[in-house]
């Protein structure tokens, strides 16, 4: 049961069959077409998750090859696995037809495949050639021969038409320089395949061209580049072909020109929704009211209604500013808005603390960094938030603590050996259900939560959808930021779709379906 | 592959519980092993004053390094408590050996020690000076400072009966000074484990940012942490200066790292998020344990410090060993799959 | 222009200080500017400076080494006690490969061990200093007629003393090591980022057992010229120092954090403490009020580069 991946539509077996009648086809002339990598089969599993399933995926040498697909399709899996940093359970890669195993990422990169992650690889202190020629500094008599070096970076850069100074630090160059940098730096590796993950998602309009244009030269040079994105308008812009993950399986490769973003999202998203839509509900008084946010770079002129029993949906892609939404309210950014009025009262929250006084409830969307206290146990997670209200004389009551904590667990069923057990001994679903409770604890009005059962199995996913279900029946409100589009369409009854900043449009009832979300997700 | 509800570290859990139990009760096993040892092999150690000397010892740092196990288990540390131990004792002896007032001196040592901690606090949670710095630089502050207030580094000296019986004297047969670093050590575990402000503390040591998504106070905690210090840190100083019948400047050199390292050796780690307060006081015991039997065995007197630095290294490599054996192991499992 | 101007400000404003204390202590006291003041003040400063080199490099690979003030008192006794049997160079030559030995061992503790670097240069200390008491059976070696040794500390060249000449001398070496070898640059790299650099294949651990070998070997020569002076050495020499190393880096501009060194930081650091102890002995202030505004200015220093807000690593971070 837990091996089984979440089936849509289109049975993925049935996919498969009509691929390989069309891979047939492509064999056959695949060879003409000079294939540099190819993965056959590729699968990979977490405890719980069927991350990637019997992938088929092959790269061209000067081809531009475009991978999509949404949150958990199974693209950073891919990537890891492609960088050498996560092992496969299955499968096989070839490299010019021949069969190939990278233990780790120094044999990927021997390979000559070269992943830009998200976060960058670079030294920050180090100058930009020094970069690009990391561990393989050109040396004179025992020296650095600088001359060289910067002539050299001077070249790569050059070969991209990047217009960087090579000798000056990488700390003072923006997010959008650096990852030029890191290409560079890949090319200066002689790397025949580069993999660039999200590369877009920080940089600005005129930044992105400039990224295009040099993806495209690459190209030109007989480089194969992987392009992981899901900004739908770019890939198009500068892919040759494009294949669809969804839900761990490959669905679809296709030549770009013959897609068009209708079947693109439909690829991406079709699938019988299994949780369904969300439940009818009845919607109470106003209870938050936000009046033009605008959070830094991220966020510009967002305005917000929640009323009682409603869940308000705030879907977007990474960098669409509506994650920075939910955290400017909660306090973790710093935020200007005309009026931002709860029950009533005007608020000014510049801290997490202000922000549960008055209130506010809050699930991070990471729960690593910013939820859980590792070393503590579960029962002390929940009771984080309400310690004073705990108190007897001076100290904890740890009866009514347990008590709580034992309230919670019950209400959200929790599974563990006990409420002392050590949380990160929890599993994924277990711990989001406890930040969940640590919220609830607080007796919030107003509950924030920030992609909800990011890393949560299956039946624990259920168990959190039908509990909100239950908060928002006894009146509670939610604000609900999340990527993963069945679970917006489950639990939101109307949604927000963000991208750029900006609220695009609301949509709600029979218009609110995941194609016509990940269409205004994907716009620039 | 293994049950859906676990993730891939809890596979490996079981060797974490034994990390878990060495870190909170490994010293003081050890310690009972070494007195049990001691007592039949070592010549002269079961002498009762002998062994209610050493536990008499322990005590004067011990008091400090309570304080201190507060601040590492927030994931900082102090390194200015050996030049408050000296500023507020002298004070403190001046105080007494004018006024002839106990309870008078006493506060004024622990609040000289804790109005240290604020400053350091302060420079910490406002002005924002990373804590290694700020309390480096205290320690030439205050020590400067102890020095030109007592014009030079002349110790003050006082003898009454009732002040030298805290450092010097025994109730009900055992030493004073053990008996205050108990209440301390008491008090400080029920306050870390029984109150908001203890839970705050080992929140900030296990995760600072989720501490402060959570909604905890974590700049006004860690300013308090400080003052916390300071006020055990005054407790050892009025013990030591009561223990020497003076003070002065040139008090316990190297105290602040003594204090630190029987911390450590206790059990808590640098890393925060967990402490162990028997661990620090079995610490504490154990080292004043050592040098009282490399004593008795006529050992070289300059072994012991070999031996303090050793037992140091010995405990926290078995640690770190055990970590190498868990990389390893878990890089196994991934590739397994 | 302004990021110029903080630029300055932040590479140099040691040395601005440096020169307006300076400055100040010459109009206090006309004592101060006379040559034998002077080289009395380079002198002082040189031996805690050479200590603060190699701790430069260690500070900027993102450690710190505790051990350094017992390596110095080692590396003195040894080396005076093999005065007599092998002669004044080699004993040099000892005392400095002591010292290296010890710092390879704190490295392999670090790597090997996976102790933290607070906690191994902390047992290192007390091992150490211990192990210097053995060796000399906690009595004082002297030099009888030896006189060679005094190369170290009281000769003079050009009219300088050379313990001025040592000080500067590392300064440029290591301070060429860092800008312009691989090594150096690997340092700086793991400082900066130290799980890129894993991942760019620097070898950490070698790295790191050759930086803290070159800080014990620098810790010895600092004890050594120390017992040179003196023609006295003993297990308690130096005890205390480590902490006054640090803070001269610190001082000079080198931050705790690594990824950045300055080794002329270094040196000034050394000399605006030296110059202000100095000073306030010129002008009969009770010694020590020195502490204290070693301290303040430490704590002044930094908290007027903390005000600028200037944290290289925000730079850096990727806002998505």
């Amino acid at each position: 049961m837990e091996n089984a991946p979440e089936v849509g539509k289109h049975p993925v077996h049935v996919m498969r069959g009509i691929n390989r009648l069309w891979e047939i086809d492509k064999t056959m002339s695949k060879n003409s077409h000079n294939v540099v990598l190819e993965v056959q089969g590729l699968t990979r599993r977490f405890p719980g998750v069927l991350a990637l399933n019997q992938v088929d995926f092959d790269l061209r040498a000067g081809e531009v090859h475009a991978v999509v697909g949404e949150n958990g399709a199974g693209k950073s899996t891919m990537i890891n696995i492609l960088a050498g940093v996560l092992q496969p359970s299955a499968g096989e890669f070839l490299l010019d037809g021949n069969p190939i195993v990278f233990h780790n990422p120094a044999d990927a990169q021997q390979a000559g495949i070269s992943v830009i992650f998200q976060e960058f690889n670079l030294i920050p202190h180090l100058s930009v050639s020094e970069n690009i020629f990391i561990n393989r500094e050109p040396t004179r008599n025992g020296m650095i021969d600088w001359k060289s070096m910067h002539q050299r970076a001077e070249e790569a850069l050059k070969r991209l038409e990047i217009d960087i100074d090579p000798r000056v630090p990488v700390s003072s160059l923006s997010v959008a320089q650096q990852q030029l940098v890191e290409i560079a730096r890949a090319l200066a590796f002689d790397a025949r395949v580069i993999v660039m993950d999200e590369p877009t998602a920080a940089l600005s309009e005129r930044e992105v061209d400039r990224l295009l244009e040099i993806v495209s030269s690459l190209a030109k040079d007989n480089v194969g580049v992987i392009y992981v994105s899901h900004k739908l308008e770019e890939v198009f812009q500068v892919a040759d072909r494009i294949t669809i993950l969804r839900d761990g399986a490959h669905i679809l490769t296709d030549v770009a020109s013959t897609l068009d973003e209708e079947k693109l999202i439909y690829a991406m998203v079709g699938r019988a929704l299994v949780h369904g839509k969300c439940p009818d509900r009845t919607l109470g008084e106003v209870v938050l009211t936000v009046k033009n946010l605008n959070v830094e770079d991220s966020v510009h002129n967002v305005s917000i209604e929640l009323r009682e029993g409603e869940v308000l949906g705030l879907a977007g892609l990474m960098g669409s500013g509506a994650n920075e939404v939910v955290e400017a309210l909660f306090g973790l950014r710093k935020a200007q808005a005309d009026e931002i009025v709860l029950q009533g009262k005007a608020l000014a929250i510049d801290n997490p603390r202000n922000a549960i006084q008055s209130r506010l409830g809050y699930v991070p969307n990471d729960r690593k960094t910013a939820g859980l206290l590792p070393d503590l146990s579960l029962k002390q997670n929940i009771s984080i938030g309400i310690l004073e209200r705990l108190r007897k004389f001076f100290w904890i009551d740890s009866d009514r603590e347990h008590e709580a904590a034992e309230t919670y667990r019950e209400k959200l069923n929790v599974r563990c050996s006990s409420l002392d057990q050590r949380i990160s001994d929890l599993s994924g679903g277990n711990q989001q259900k406890v930040m969940l409770a640590r919220a609830l604890a607080e007796d919030c009005k107003v509950l924030l939560l920030a992609e909800p059962t990011r890393g949560v199995d299956v039946g624990a996913k259920a168990e959190i959808y039908s509990l909100i279900d239950l908060l928002v029946e006894s009146g509670m409100a939610v604000l609900l930021q999340s990527s993963e589009l069945p679970e917006i369409i489950r639990l939101a009854n109307r949604v927000m779709v963000f991208s750029s900043g900006q609220s695009r449009k609301e949509l709600t009832g029979e218009e609110l379906t995941q194609e016509a979300v990940m269409a205004l997700a994907t716009r620039v | 592959m293994s049950v859906a509800n676990q993730t891939e570290e809890t596979s490996l859990s079981k060797n974490l519980d034994w990390d878990v139990l060495w870190e909170r009760y490994g010293i003081a096993v050890v310690l009972i092993i070494g007195w049990i040892f001691a007592y039949f092999f070592v010549p002269k150690f079961s002498n009762p004053d002998n062994m209610l000397n050493v536990i008499r010892q322990s005590a004067f740092v011990g008091c400090a390094a309570v304080g201190m196990t507060v601040a590492i288990i927030s994931g900082t540390f102090d390194l200015s408590v050996g030049s408050t131990l000296a500023l507020s004792a002298y004070l403190g002896v001046m105080v007494v050996s004018r006024t002839e007032n106990i309870p008078i001196a006493m506060l004024v040592t622990v609040l000289v020690a804790m109005a240290v901690g604020a400053v350091n606090g302060f420079l910490i949670t406002r002005v924002k000076i990373p804590a290694f710095i700020t309390t480096l630089g205290m320690l030439f502050i205050v020590r400067g400072l102890s020095f030109i207030i007592s014009k030079g580094g002349e110790p003050v000296r006082y003898n009454g009966k009732a002040f030298t019986w805290w450092g010097n004297g025994s109730l009900f047969g055992i030493p004073t000074p053990f008996l205050v670093l108990v209440i301390c050590a008491l008090a400080a575990w029920f306050i870390l484990t029984r109150t908001a402000f203890g839970r705050y503390v080992f929140s900030i040591g296990t995760n600072s940012n989720a501490a402060k998504v959570a909604g905890v106070p974590v700049d006004s905690t860690t300013s308090w942490i400080f003052i916390v210090v300071g006020l055990f840190t005054g407790v050892s100083a009025f013990l030591i200066g009561s223990r020497l019948y003076s003070a002065g400047p040139g008090l316990e050199p190297g105290f602040e790292l003594n204090v630190i390292a029987a911390v450590v050796l206790g059990g808590t780690r640098l890393a925060g998020g967990r402490g162990s307060m028997l661990g620090t006081v079995a610490a504490c015991i154990l080292y004043a344990t050592m040098g009282n039997v490399l004593n008795l065995l006529h050992a070289d007197a300059f072994f012991q410090r070999v031996a303090v630095g050793l037992v140091l290294l010995l405990a926290l490599s078995i640690e770190g060993i055990r970590q190498r054996m868990f990389e390893r192991a878990s890089r196994q499992i991934s590739t397994a799959e | 222009m302004k990021k110029t101007m903080t630029k300055i400000w932040k590479s140099y404003s040691i040395g601005v200080v440096v020169v307006i204390v300076g400055i100040v202590l010459s109009l206090l006291t006309p004592r101060f500017m006379s040559m034998s003041n002077l080289l009395n003040v380079m002198t002082n400063a040189s031996l805690v400076a050479i200590m603060g080199l190699g701790m430069t490099l260690a500070i900027a690979s993102g450690n710190f080494d505790l051990s350094v003030g017992s390596t110095a008192a080692l590396a003195g006794c040894i080396s005076f006690s093999l005065v007599p049997s092998i002669g004044v160079p080699a004993s040099i030559v000892a005392g400095l490969a002591a010292g290296a030995i010890v710092g390879f061992i704190n490295g392999l503790i670090i790597t090997e061990l996976r102790v933290p670097a607070f906690i191994a240069t902390l047992g290192m200390m007390t091992i150490i200093r211990g192990v210097a008491l053995i060796y000399t059976d906690g009595k004082d070696l002297y030099l009888f007629g030896q006189t060679e040794y005094k190369i170290l500390s009281g000769a003079y060249l050009f009219g300088i003393p050379t313990p001025i000449f040592f000080a500067v001398g590392i300064a440029l070496l290591l301070g060429f090591v860092i800008s312009q070898t691989r090594f150096g640059r690997h340092i700086l790299a793991m400082g900066s980022n130290l799980s890129a650099s894993e991942r760019s294949g620097i070898p950490t651990s070698r790295v790191l057992w050759a930086i803290f070998s070159i800080v014990g070997a620098t810790a010895a020569l600092s004890g050594m010229i120390i017992s040179s002076q003196v023609l006295t050495a003993n297990g308690r020499l130096a005890s205390g120092i480590e902490l006054s190393a640090i803070a001269v880096v610190v001082l000079g501009g080198t931050a705790l954090s690594g990824g950045q060194a300055t080794m002329v930081g270094t040196l000034l650091g050394a000399l605006l403490i030296s110059m202000v102890n100095n000073g306030l002995n010129l002008l009969n202030v009770p010694i020590f009020y020195q502490e204290l505004t070693v301290g303040v200015l430490m704590l002044g220093a930094l908290a007027v580069n903390i005000s600028q807000g200037f944290d290289i690593r925000s730079l850096f971070r990727r806002q998505a």
